[in-house]
């Protein structure tokens, strides 16, 4: 992972500033486009969006990839990026991300139900019915496989409201699949 | 102690599979082309940093009135990129760069930040008129193949007291042995004589009187006034939430822009020369083979823009494309180039422009390229109470469109927030499927002969948007370059397969290119001609990488790191934050102590609980906020709903005190331990944290190798390149902001 280098030329008339590497970009985008793309498609219940939000947090990653790629989490942040963008993209074109309603079962091209319709899956639909918070920390600790705390730290929010969160999100699927 | 039942994950409630189940249903998602999304996610990286640059100059020119509004929009992200849609399942993502979206949408950096401030001193010291030789730097080295780095100087030329804002640039071209700078210059606009009374009124009192005898000859002294008075931001509120008395106070037709041309032997004296070129507002695009100076003129006429001065503008359709050409700048011939039609089967209520946009000429001929596109302007469809909503707040407004009609955000002025969200299915505007309303921009190079025979259409230059003249072969740039001595038959350029041709240039030996990468990175190839299809790199250790190419002229690339994202942390030098209350006895203080390391392992949090009629501490905890619990483990942030927390006895687990977050008080550790209040703290101006200053390099061919020269200077407003030309054993830079860079050998 690089970091920040601060460049000062020896040479007197070069105005001194800073320079940010982006070396191993392309790397990391490598080794985490997968999981990326496909958590953020499971929180937000649609393919084509969670791929606009990945690719979106990627290219602010890239932009500040000097600072964002020293973090301990480069990916989690890349997550919260990508959450929030979608969020803010479903508010500004209502017509164009429909809302994911808790009963709703979308049939349009790249909902996720559709690209997964084969599948006998209990699980997806009590998924759906969730919240995207819930999701959010729901795919973030059960398939990202984060901590609590890197979940907060991803997310922004505090470890207590991640126990919060995930407790009611659990609970809401042990009803929702009749494990309660 | 236990803890909160409601606050506990517990995974004993849900299958143990549940980790499985979802990696199963992650397995069957589609992730799509992961090498088309890194490539559209370094071309979305650099689109954004071109926009800053963009962007800045911009804002350096919002002082004048008209801009606000302008601005706004561009600020809030209406600009282009924004209206790019979730892509389809079989397509490449594409994502939109809005690099000034809420603050909401983008996490706040809470990671040390190692950036560090931008020098303000300027490297370069601007001497009027005079000669060069202000700083010198480099050594000659010899590179891998051969070529030699010329030991250069570089010094400002141009005469300071010219230099004005942007668009008063320097265009340069070779010219005689010599270059030629061409500066337009726009008049500044005319104000009415006398405003109907209800525009008067529309301004307060103490603007009013500013102006007893009715306002002065134009707005550059109206401007004048009104910030001596310290109202101009008054006025310019007023105009930019007013359309009709913004219409009003603009409804003078302004003179076309004026055009002074010196030539120079040297870049040093230079000589006025008394040239015809025409006083309009028409579009400009100009060439010159060193001996033959050729423009092009987008000829308006009234019957498409009536209300255009002096003919219109650039942006109306064209009657007539012109190409001008003189060998001496006094005497000039005039051919012409046929306007593309509109398509017959075009819906009527979709404007079709027309737009002759760039030029290259060589000794034989030339190419003009004719951008022609369709364009729904979707406000002008609306009903005029919607459309007024839409333009008249100064907040601006972004455009998505979809499968099934267009959105519409209308944004705050003073937040940037969304206010309002409007949508019209395409039924609604009158349409019976979706419309283009970002354009159908189709590109006709037409090319011509010096004997004034009418230009004619190239075949199939769909695709090529830029063409050139390297020395006597046109080029057209991209993905899949081609060449053509007489701008009519066009062949590929061979053996530049690893990107996109940028930018060509002609050089001492032969010609040299520009490529790009997938990866936005940049090499610099040589080769004696286009057509031989063999090309060595140009490796030239002086040249730092990471540098784009950001105008090219004759014999000369002006190469740009296009800046880096300054994210500016108001609280980069706290060490610390405090939060404090007094409630039901008891003094609450929570210390955060920042560390070191980049990961933020070493943070430290202390928290204690002080009765304060005693002095007692009654409880306190120590811990480290990056530890999987959380640092504490007696202090419950979640009381209240959420919306406070409480502090429990370790023995019996009651709360001693509970309070809300709205009762916490705020203060910032500074370097020197001294607590400040957050406010005191200057928040991050969300213009000038867009980007530290771009670094600019100048790679010259001269006659015995290239001049490899640094030419920034730290990041001066307005300060963005706008023309270079090598010529002698020198080259010229021309600035935004009216100034001229000389590098010579030395």
């Amino acid at each position: 992972m690089t970091k920040d280098a601060s460049v000062t030329s020896d040479d007197e008339t070069r105005p001194e500033r800073h320079l940010v590497a982006v070396d191993g970009f392309d790397d990391f985008f490598a080794e985490h486009h997968d999981r990326i793309v496909r958590s953020l498609c499971l929180v937000l219940g649609d393919v084509h969006l969670g791929r606009d939000a990945a690719s979106e947090g990627f290219a602010r990653a890239l932009q500040r990839w000097g600072r964002v790629g020293s973090y301990e989490n480069p990916a989690g942040w890349i997550y919260r990026v990508g959450l929030n963008w979608a969020r803010s993209r479903r508010r500004r074109t209502v017509r164009e991300i429909p809302e994911f309603s808790a009963s709703e079962s979308r049939s349009s091209d790249g909902a996720v139900a559709a690209e997964t319709s084969d599948r006998d899956l209990r699980i997806l639909p009590a998924l759906r019915r969730l919240s995207v918070d819930h999701r959010a920390v729901v795919v973030a600790r059960y398939y990202l496989d984060y901590s609590e705390q890197q979940i907060a730290t991803a997310l922004d929010i505090r470890p207590g409201t991640v126990k919060s969160r995930l407790s009611r999100a659990l609970e809401r699927l042990a009803d929702d699949l009749g494990t309660a | 102690m236990e803890s909160d039942d409601t606050n506990e994950s517990d995974d004993s409630n849900v299958p143990g599979s549940l980790a499985r189940e979802i990696e199963l249903i992650a397995d069957d998602l589609p992730v799509g082309d992961a090498s088309a999304m890194l490539a559209s996610v370094h071309a979305a990286a650099k689109r954004r940093r071109r926009r800053r640059n963009a962007v800045l100059g911009l804002a350096a020119a919002a002082t004048l009135l008209v801009t606000g509004v302008v601005v706004a929009q561009f600020m809030s992200g209406n600009s282009g990129d924004d209206m790019i849609v979730s892509a389809p399942v079989t397509e490449p993502v594409d994502t939109e760069p809005v690099d000034t979206e809420p603050t909401d949408t983008e996490p706040v950096d809470t990671e040390p930040t190692s950036t560090e401030p931008v020098s303000p001193e300027s490297s370069l010291v601007p001497i009027a008129g005079e000669g060069p030789d202000v700083q010198s730097d480099q050594v000659a080295v010899v590179d891998g193949v051969g070529t030699e780095v010329i030991p250069s100087a570089v010094s400002v030329v141009s005469d300071p007291e010219a230099s004005t804002t942007g668009g008063d640039q320097n265009e340069l071209f070779p010219w005689k042995d010599g270059v030629l700078a061409i500066r337009t210059t726009y008049p500044p606009q005319p104000l009415p004589g006398e405003l109907p009374t209800d525009v008067v009124d529309a301004f307060p009192p103490e603007v009013q009187e500013l102006f007893p005898d009715g306002l002065p000859p134009t707005i550059d002294e109206a401007i004048e006034i009104l910030q001596e008075a310290d109202l101009l931001d008054e006025v310019t509120q007023i105009l930019s939430e007013n359309a009709a008395v913004s219409d009003a106070i603009y409804s003078q037709p302004s003179e076309g822009p004026v055009r002074t041309v010196r030539s120079s032997p040297d870049g040093v004296e230079w000589t006025d020369i008394d040239s015809a070129f025409p006083a309009t507002s028409d579009g400009w695009y100009a060439a010159s083979t060193g001996e033959r100076f050729v423009f092009v003129r987008n000829v308006t006429g009234p019957d498409e823009a009536p209300d255009a001065a002096a003919g219109g503008t650039p942006f109306s359709n064209p009657v007539a494309i012109e190409v001008h050409s003189s060998t001496n700048l006094v005497d000039w011939s005039v051919q012409t180039v046929p306007v593309p039609e509109r398509p017959a089967d075009l819906d009527p209520r979709i404007p079709f422009e027309v737009f002759a946009h760039s030029l290259a000429a060589t000794d034989s001929g030339f190419v003009v390229a004719v951008d022609a596109s369709a364009h729904l302007d979707y406000v002008e469809l609306l009903e005029p109470e919607v459309r007024d909503r839409i333009q008249s707040g100064s907040g601006g407004y972004s455009m998505d469109q979809g499968a099934e009609g267009v959105s519409i955000g209308i944004y705050e002025s003073e937040s940037g927030e969304l206010a309002e969200t409007l949508t019209f299915t395409w039924a609604e505007l009158g349409f019976d499927s979706p419309q283009p309303i970002d354009g159908m921009s189709d590109v006709i190079h037409y090319a011509g002969t010096w004997d004034g025979a009418p230009a004619v259409a190239t075949g199939d230059s769909q695709g090529w948007l830029d063409v050139r003249a390297v020395g006597d072969v046109f080029v057209r740039l991209g993905p899949d370059p081609q060449w053509s001595i007489d701008g009519v038959e066009w062949t590929p350029v061979e053996g530049l397969d690893d990107g996109i041709v940028e930018a060509a240039i002609e050089t001492s030996t032969g010609v040299a290119v520009r490529t790009s990468q997938r990866d936005g990175t940049q090499s610099t190839y040589v080769g004696e001609d286009l057509m031989s299809g063999e090309w060595t790199p140009l490796s030239l250790p002086e040249l730092p990488d990471g540098l784009s190419s950001e105008v090219f002229g004759s014999g000369a690339f002006l190469l740009s790191d296009y800046g880096e994202e300054a994210y500016q942390d108001p609280y980069a030098d706290a060490i610390g934050s405090v939060q404090t209350a007094e409630v039901d006895g008891y003094e609450y203080r929570h210390e955060s102590l920042h560390g070191t390391a980049a990961d933020g392992s070493d943070w430290v949090e202390t928290y204690t609980l002080t009765d304060i009629a005693t002095g007692e501490v009654v409880a306190t905890e120590t811990g480290d906020p990056s530890s999987p619990d959380g640092p504490f483990e007696y202090l419950d942030y979640q009381a209240d709903f959420g919306n406070g927390l409480r502090i429990l006895d370790p023995e019996s687990g009651d709360a001693l005190v509970t309070m809300s977050y709205d009762e916490l008080t705020h203060q910032i550790i500074d370097a020197d331990g001294t607590l400040v209040d957050p406010a005191e703290f200057e928040p991050p101006d969300p213009t000038a944290q867009m980007m530290m200053s771009p670094e600019y390099w100048i790679l010259a061919s001269v006659p015995d190798g290239w001049l490899v020269q640094n030419v920034s200077d730290g990041g001066t407003p307005d300060r963005y390149p706008s023309s270079v030309v090598s010529f002698g054993d020198g080259a010229l830079v021309a600035w935004g902001n009216g100034e001229i860079s000389r590098v010579t050998a030395t």
